[in-house]
């Protein structure tokens, strides 16, 4: 809604002339900034290190099922595991938390520079002075990490799809995982730019979004009973992203990290505002 | 074109910009002269819309700097200090980029990034990364980003700084040229650039615009006095009072290394390096005479030296350069040393 509201007042003060072909100002910075996430090396890095460590998860799940299955094929079930035997319920689910801690740390390292390293070498003013809103430059930065999210989320379909070939997990279970994930990236990417609007420095940007976010996470944990404890639950992000790891999508879940991405992005904005009005 | 009426910017405690108001008619350059500090920066990012002003107004082409902040961003191109860029990006994405927030796109767009690059000598570099040009270039390209789209007004905080001296060259005559068809601000803290490149000079110092004018004018406004440079050949004590007597003259000063004169006293004293006998009353000084502001004093002078007796070789009026009285006047305003100097008018 903000993106039409800015980048509709270019076309509407007699620049009518140009404005057949009028780009879209957030539409700008979304390109800039995705073109900078290709031809950045730390974005490669960011990437390698993710797929490393959640292909390495991913087998260890899988080699877990499978020794368990010829165990339960051999007539000697392993004590531990109770429901083990249904693929969707192990290695789907347990695929899908691993990723959700994951992204705790990818995203983070994507969101960092956004905002923190334009400051830092000064192409912040450049950007503040054009005629781009605050809207306009937080915007085309969130869609452009939430684009490289969704990008990396393609290449994690390798994973089911591997689930697939060799057995056959619940279709709609697994597609409710994805939504979970996605919603999630969506979240934790707000929170890193809000984050990294709030620093110069990349690293204290990164360490900032890492900590809130696991706060976020663990704070069902830290509060467990009482009123705190309620409002402990409802904020945290682990028992929101819980319910699609089931298979369930309930809409205050779904809500939560709405409100969760539009509520970090709204604070951005202020932060931007307010740096306007010190600097 | 732009106006600004008692601008005030605080931080904190510091007063960066103190009550500051000027104009600057289309089509001129003003150059905005002060040391590091003084101010010059931050005037300048009010005007862009970087940063809001503390008190007092701006306008940029009719366009108040706070509540039409974009409508003035949309009519102006600005160069940051020290030239930032992306360095991942090339001339001409990165130029692209900045005409599209100009509101450029397709075809227009092309042809704006086509217009800078070839106004800033670009067209070499164009398809280089900006991480991989030299500072020069990427200084180009910086200007030719404040440049694209064509905007009426161009604010540049100092566009040579940390260039060779061949550049700030090319810079210069860039500007120069840039400002045909705009209205130009630009700051530094290195003299000739105000009178090479400006229509206007604003000196600004602690805040403060402690003089301003046409280059010519706060030059000649701000001389307390005229310095004169006799050269005479002749006994040093005669010559002297005889300067010293003449109307307005308010100091003489001999030169201390004596100048032979060419040829004769060459030949004298090639011998033993001893000074040859006589040679005392062909003895030729310079002598440096501070005259009252506003008053010729060479006819008399003249006259003065040639009845004494004494041979009158040159006489040349030197005046003060734009950097003394830069000094001078950011001395004056510091309340400093600068307060002492004889017939010192009060502040501006």
């Amino acid at each position: 809604m903000a993106l039409e509201a800015e980048a509709a007042t270019p076309r509407e003060d007699g620049r009518a002339a140009r404005g057949a072909s009028a780009p879209l100002l957030a539409f700008s910075v979304f390109r800039r900034e995705l073109g900078h996430y290709f031809k950045s090396p730390g974005t490669y890095v960011a990437l390698t290190f993710f797929f490393i460590v959640s292909g390495a998860f991913f087998s260890l799940i899988v080699a877990d099922f499978v020794e368990a299955c010829a165990a339960a094929r051999a007539g000697n079930p392993r004590p531990d595991g109770a429901p083990t035997l249904n693929v969707t319920q192990t290695v789907v689910t347990q695929l899908f938390q691993a990723l959700n801690f994951l992204m705790l740390l990818l995203v983070p390292m994507l969101t960092m520079r956004l905002i923190a390293e334009e400051r830092r070498s000064g192409t912040f003013e450049l950007l503040v002075t054009s005629p781009l809103g605050n809207w306009d430059i937080l915007l085309g930065k969130y869609f452009a990490a939430l684009v490289v999210g969704v990008a990396v989320l393609g290449v994690c379909a390798l994973y089911p799809l591997v689930c697939f070939l060799y057995s056959e997990p619940e279709g709609a279970v697994v597609l409710s995982c994805y939504l979970g994930l996605f919603l999630i990236i969506a979240a934790y990417t707000a929170f890193g730019l809000f984050a990294s609007a709030l620093s110069e420095s990349q690293i204290a940007a990164a360490v900032l979004s890492f900590a809130g976010l696991l706060v976020f996470q663990m704070i069902g944990w830290l509060f467990k009973s009482g009123r705190l404890g309620r409002i402990a639950m409802e904020l945290s992000v682990h028992r929101h992203s819980d319910n699609f790891t089931k298979g369930v999508i309930a809409l205050n879940d779904v809500a939560f990290f709405v409100v969760f991405s539009v509520f970090f992005l709204f604070l951005g904005a202020q932060i931007l505002d307010a740096r306007r009005w010190r600097a | 074109m732009i106006r600004v009426q008692n601008l005030t910017k605080v931080y904190g405690e510091t007063i960066a910009v103190d009550h500051v108001s000027f104009h600057v008619p289309q089509g001129q350059i003003l150059g905005f002269l002060g040391p590091n500090g003084a101010g010059k920066t931050t005037a300048m990012r009010v005007l862009t819309g970087y940063t809001p002003p503390t008190s007092g107004r701006a306008s940029v082409g009719g366009h108040d700097v706070v509540t039409e902040s974009r409508e003035a961003r949309r009519i102006l191109g600005y160069l940051p200090e020290n030239a930032p860029v992306y360095g991942e990006m090339t001339v001409r994405g990165f130029l692209g980029f900045f005409a599209e927030t100009k509101g450029f796109g397709g075809v227009a767009r092309r042809a704006a990034v086509d217009r800078a690059v070839e106004e800033c000598g670009l067209e070499e570099a164009a398809e280089r990364l900006l991480g991989n040009l030299s500072k020069g270039y990427r200084q180009r390209a910086a200007l030719a980003q404040a440049v694209v789209g064509d905007p009426k007004v161009l604010i540049l905080d100092e566009p040579t700084v940390g260039l060779d001296p061949k550049q700030v060259r090319d810079i210069r005559s860039l500007i120069r040229k840039m400002a045909d068809r705009r209205t130009v601000i630009l700051s530094t803290h290195i003299l000739p650039e105000v009178s090479l490149t400006c229509t206007r000079v604003a000196i600004i110092d602690r805040g403060r615009i402690v003089a301003s004018g046409t280059p010519d004018n706060v030059q000649s406004d701000l001389e307390e006095s005229n310095q004169l440079i006799a050269l005479i050949q002749g006994p040093p004590e005669q010559a002297e009072k005889a300067l010293a007597d003449v109307d307005h003259v308010r100091a003489v000063q001999a030169k201390a290394r004596e100048t032979p004169p060419q040829g004769e006293a060459a030949r004298e004293s090639d011998g033993m390096g001893r000074e040859p006998a006589g040679a005392r009353h062909s003895v030729t000084r310079e002598y440096h005479i501070t005259v009252a502001r506003k008053h010729d004093v060479r006819a008399s002078l003249s006259r003065a030296v040639v009845q004494s007796g004494l041979e009158l070789l040159e006489l040349r009026s030197v005046g003060l350069s734009l950097e003394d009285i830069f000094i001078h006047t950011i001395t004056r305003s510091d309340g400093g040393p600068g307060d002492a100097q004889e017939g010192g008018r009060d502040g501006p």
